[in-house]
């Protein structure tokens, strides 16, 4: 005779541990995303600059930079439909010079700069003043075709994630 | 800029964007989290937001 319940508990084991370990995988996926989010909101040193409440579902993080014409595209093109078009709030937090890529000395002017006026807007009013002159004296500001041509991609409305 | 106060608390932003959330690009997007790197478009931001609301 077969014993019903070893059957079961032989079924039952297996099927419970697949259960467990498939509802494990987006809390885990969840999980690294919150503890993200959380060294994201994370103040180090200066504060950033923030639009929005504090008590809004999204919360998006931009690290840009003063001389970075994917950045420039952004705030022109994405940033005021996000501030129009979305119905679920965002709260937007705009980190400007503070990431590696940004160490050139105009971003590294244009970081605190941002930070002292207490205006985010600094950054549109002077991101092609920045742009044209770092063309113009020849330093490490000049762009690659292949650069000028994304940003026309992205004008275009051909965007991409990298 | 010639604040040193300043600088060096920007270089510990810095320190910390590179060696903590992996930032060594410009632009880097987290939208609740999720690390998105390079240009975005209004609609792709707002696919992922509408992804959160569900």
């Amino acid at each position: 005779l077969i014993d019903t319940r070893r059957v079961f508990a032989a079924l039952a084991l297996p099927g419970l541990a697949l259960l467990g370990f498939v509802s494990l995988l987006p809390i885990g996926e969840a999980t690294a995303q919150d503890t993200t989010a959380a060294l994201v909101a994370k103040q180090v040193s200066l504060s950033d600059m923030a639009m929005g409440s504090i008590k809004a579902p999204v919360i998006i993080t931009e690290y840009a930079s003063m001389s970075c014409p994917h950045c420039a595209a952004f705030g022109e093109n994405v940033f005021p439909m996000l501030k129009s078009n979305i119905s679920t709030p965002v709260r937007c937090v705009s980190c400007f010079g503070n990431s590696r890529s940004t160490s050139r000395p105009r971003d590294l002017d244009a970081g605190p700069l941002h930070r002292q006026r207490g205006c985010r807007e600094v950054f549109w009013c002077c991101r092609s003043h920045v742009q044209t002159a770092g063309a113009a004296d020849g330093s490490d500001h000049r762009y690659p075709e292949s650069d000028r041509q994304a940003e026309r991609d992205e004008r275009a409305g051909r965007s991409r994630l990298a | 800029v010639k604040d040193q106060a300043l600088l060096d608390k920007l270089a510990a932003d810095q320190r910390y964007a590179l060696a903590t959330l992996k930032v060594d690009s410009t632009p880097t997007f987290f939208v609740n989290g999720e690390r998105l790197t390079g240009a975005m478009s209004f609609e792709e931001l707002e696919a992922r937001i509408k992804l959160l609301k569900k």
